[in-house]
């Protein structure tokens, strides 16, 4: 019977120029869908303990999703999974664009690569041939001319896909990402160092298989009820985006919360895309400002306003989906008059990149913003990271602790933008002073010292994303308890308004209307279970290949469950699924544990978590109980106080 | 008959049920809801309201079971 799954994996040898096939059996599926959980089930048998991340013996692997390409929309996500040199534990980023449904054309569910190329290499896979060739010449390249001259070589007839790594993969920068699509990326966990250190410059699927399912129909229906729906969700053209702060500031001072009705902000991400967030969360304190010791007050609305999201469509010349979208929350921009950037077009900037490059920096250059976003997608950088070691890099300088000497001459000042760029060339070339900051706050801060400690906004070595646990406590629970620590995308509080999971789920705390804020500030039992269920939920969605903006319209209008049943025919219930979910966090957890990671040491740094709290903004006097609440969060995941889980249970 | 609204975000909406239920009189209009939140129908252009996620007018009557839903933000990147 068809399961929407392509039951089998392609095995890479890059040391012995070697593929193979390995069949997976339907129970695995049953056990750990597709996508990072198959991904995680593969790497936590075949990865050896204490494998150097950099080394041969390193896996890394390029996943589909369950339910890509079966007709249901909103799936076309795919995961980098890998074990982590950022962290040393395990590692995963998801991406959109166009690379997902082409691994499952080709025939596989996944693409695992091991060993070590001599030389720079890239793999041209057909179906199930694999042709290993010469990539000398890209090598050096950046990662969207990269991607182009790929496709060009291989006759691009539409049904083809490239990954690729840029300049900042290639040497080995900690912080480096896999782009696909001219820059959308896998940018997460390092994944684009390991891919540096095989030497393997990109990966370039073309497909022909048919993806089948049990029940194509049920799907077409359960899609056409979503697309209905998302076109009817517009906003009406008198909503600007400078009424955003205002929004923004009328959310944060409510004192309670209810459910909320996910098609409606879908609107909001069909309009303007992530960007939204740009200046609603300054007023509310959502967005980091100046190394998240900053506030509103640092970053007034004469900054702000520079960064209106508006002023960014403005330069939109069309919208951008990825694979089985439709939402479109990306989109590319016109920069013909922007001379700093190569070419007419470019990605729209993501709200996380402007955020990384503006507030958190104090810089409200926006034409910068655009030239920042361009640098970072043809370096494959990761923005999040970049961004946040930069605003340490400043915070050094700033403080003394660093100086015009160290940093060949460069005035590390808040909102010197021309400096900023200047570093951030360096970092993704590891040069100059780059070389210091090219690796992630951690390691920079091994260079300047045990007092830059203090600045060095990170999480288990990851930087966090730009979102303020101090805002949202819950958040900060998945930045410390997930096994990528310092993620943004595992959940929140406000995502667990919106998902309406209690409607399925047995288990999962009701929210019903004038819930009490204050209380998401204590270590609670509830608390614990929200971010549980939070937890579990994003192991199925990308298990299934499902967006991350999918499950913010509400599982009441995106039926995951319904959808999974319709693919594979299992009949599992919405409790069965999340117990899947947690066996699949579970193992993650354990590849961890394994690897020598102390769950207990990612707790949020005192900075993060509001110890002391600010004091002055919207999150003022505001601070998190995080190593309890990490405890709780442990316990409802069914692991012990120290977050250790028993896989066998 | 009770009908399901999903306030705007920034309203305290204290004639909704724990479960954003309100009771209305059978033939009730979105009008009604809008009264009974306590928002200008002046603003309605901005607050962006639909029923069951298609827009409707102002004196369109409810149903029972009907989903009225206005516009609302959340924070996310
Ligand atoms: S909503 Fe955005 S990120 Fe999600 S699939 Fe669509 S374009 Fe990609």
């Amino acid at each position: 019977m068809a399961k929407g799954y392509m039951g089998k994996l392609l095995i890479v040898n890059l040391s012995e120029r070697s593929f193979r096939e390995e069949s997976i059996s339907d129970d695995v599926y049953q056990s750990y869908l597709s996508g990072t959980g198959l991904g995680v089930y593969y790497l936590y048998n075949n990865i050896p303990q204490g494998t150097n991340p950099m080394g041969p013996d390193n896996l890394l692997g390029f996943m589909s999703g369950l339910m890509t390409g079966t007709g249901s929309v909103m799936t076309g996500r795919w995961s980098v999974v890998t074990k982590s040199p950022l962290t040393g534990g395990w590692g995963d980023a998801n991406c959109g664009g166009n690379l997902s449904i082409q691994i499952k054309k080709c025939g596989y569910d996944g693409i695992i690569i091991g060993g070590k190329s001599l030389k720079p290499v890239y793999l041209y896979i057909q179906d199930s041939t694999v042709t290993f060739c010469d990539a000398s010449h890209l090598w050096g390249m950046d990662a969207i001319d990269s991607e182009r001259l790929l496709l060009e070589e291989n006759k691009n007839k539409g049904n083809t896909a490239a990954a690729v790594i840029g300049p900042a993969g290639e040497k080995l920068s900690l912080i480096s990402g896999i782009s696909n699509d001219f820059g959308r990326y896998a940018a997460r966990s390092g994944v684009g160092a390991v891919m540096g250190s095989k030497h393997l410059k990109g990966i370039v699927l073309k497909g022909t298989k048919k993806i089948e399912s049990n029940d194509p129909k049920s799907i077409r229906a359960i899609s056409k009820e979503y697309i209905e729906k998302i076109k009817n969700a517009k906003l009406p053209g008198m909503v600007k985006g400078s009424m955003l702060p205002i929004m923004g500031h009328l959310t944060g001072t409510q004192k309670t919360y209810g459910p909320m009705d996910g098609m409606m902000t879908a609107s909001a991400m069909k309009k303007w895309g992530t960007i939204a967030n740009n200046t609603m969360g300054i007023p509310n304190g959502d967005n980091p400002v100046k190394n998240w010791g900053g506030s509103i007050r640092d970053y007034s609305w004469r900054y702000y306003r520079s960064i209106n999201p508006d002023k960014i469509i403005n330069r939109e010349i069309k919208k951008y989906s990825c694979y089985s979208c439709v939402i479109g929350c990306g989109g590319i921009c016109d920069v013909k008059n922007i001379d700093a950037i190569k070419g007419d077009e470019t990605h729209k900037p993501e709200y996380e990149t402007v955020n990384a490059f503006g507030p958190l920096l104090l810089n409200n250059n926006l034409e910068s913003l655009f030239v920042i976003n361009d640098m970072l997608n043809r370096g494959g950088m990761d923005s999040i990271s970049a961004g946040n070691t930069i605003a340490f890099a400043i915070e050094c300088y700033e403080n003394g602790l660093i100086d015009k000497a160290y940093t060949g001459g460069l005035e590390l000042h808040w909102g010197n933008v021309e400096s900023i760029i200047v570093l951030l060339r360096q970092m993704i070339a590891r040069e100059g002073v780059g070389a210091i900051f090219a690796d992630g706050v951690k390691k920079a801060t091994e260079a300047i010292g045990v007092e830059s400690q203090a600045y060095a906004m990170h999480v288990g070595g990851q930087e966090p994303g730009m979102h303020d646990a101090r805002m949202d406590p819950i958040l900060g629970i998945h930045y410390a308890a997930d096994p990528t620590p310092g993620r943004h995308t595992i959940g929140g509080g406000m995502y667990y308004n919106i998902m309406h999971l209690w409607d399925y789920v047995s288990w999962a705390p009701k929210v019903t209307k004038g819930s009490n804020k204050a209380d998401d500030y204590l270590a609670s039992d509830e608390i614990g279970l929200k971010s549980a269920a939070n937890a579990c939920i994003k192991q199925v969605l990308d298990g299934s290949g499902g967006c991350f903006f999918a499950m913010a319209s509400g599982f009441n209008h995106w039926r995951l469950f319904d959808y999974l049943n319709a693919t594979t025919g299992w009949h599992m219930t919405p409790d069965q699924y999340m117990k899947t979910g947690r066996r699949i966090q579970s193992l993650r957890q354990a590849f961890n544990i394994r690897e020598g990671v102390n769950p207990m040491d990612n707790a949020l740094n005192n900075r993060l978590a509001g110890n002391p709290p600010l004091k002055e903004g919207p999150l003022a006097g505001k601070s998190i109980p995080i190593g309890e609440m990490m405890k709780k969060h442990f316990k409802y995941m069914g692991w012990d106080e120290n977050g250790i889980p028993d896989i066998n249970s | 008959m009770k009908i399901k609204v999903y306030p705007p975000t920034f309203i305290k909406a204290d004639v909704l049920d724990m479960d954003n239920y309100i009771e209305i009189d059978e033939g009730g209009t979105v009008r009604q809801i809008y009264d009974r939140l306590g928002i200008p129908v002046v603003l309605s252009p901005l607050v962006y309201c639909v029923v069951n996620y298609k827009k409707t007018k102002l004196d369109t009557p409810l149903k029972k079971g009907d989903i009225v839903s206005f516009i609302s933000f959340l924070s996310g990147g």
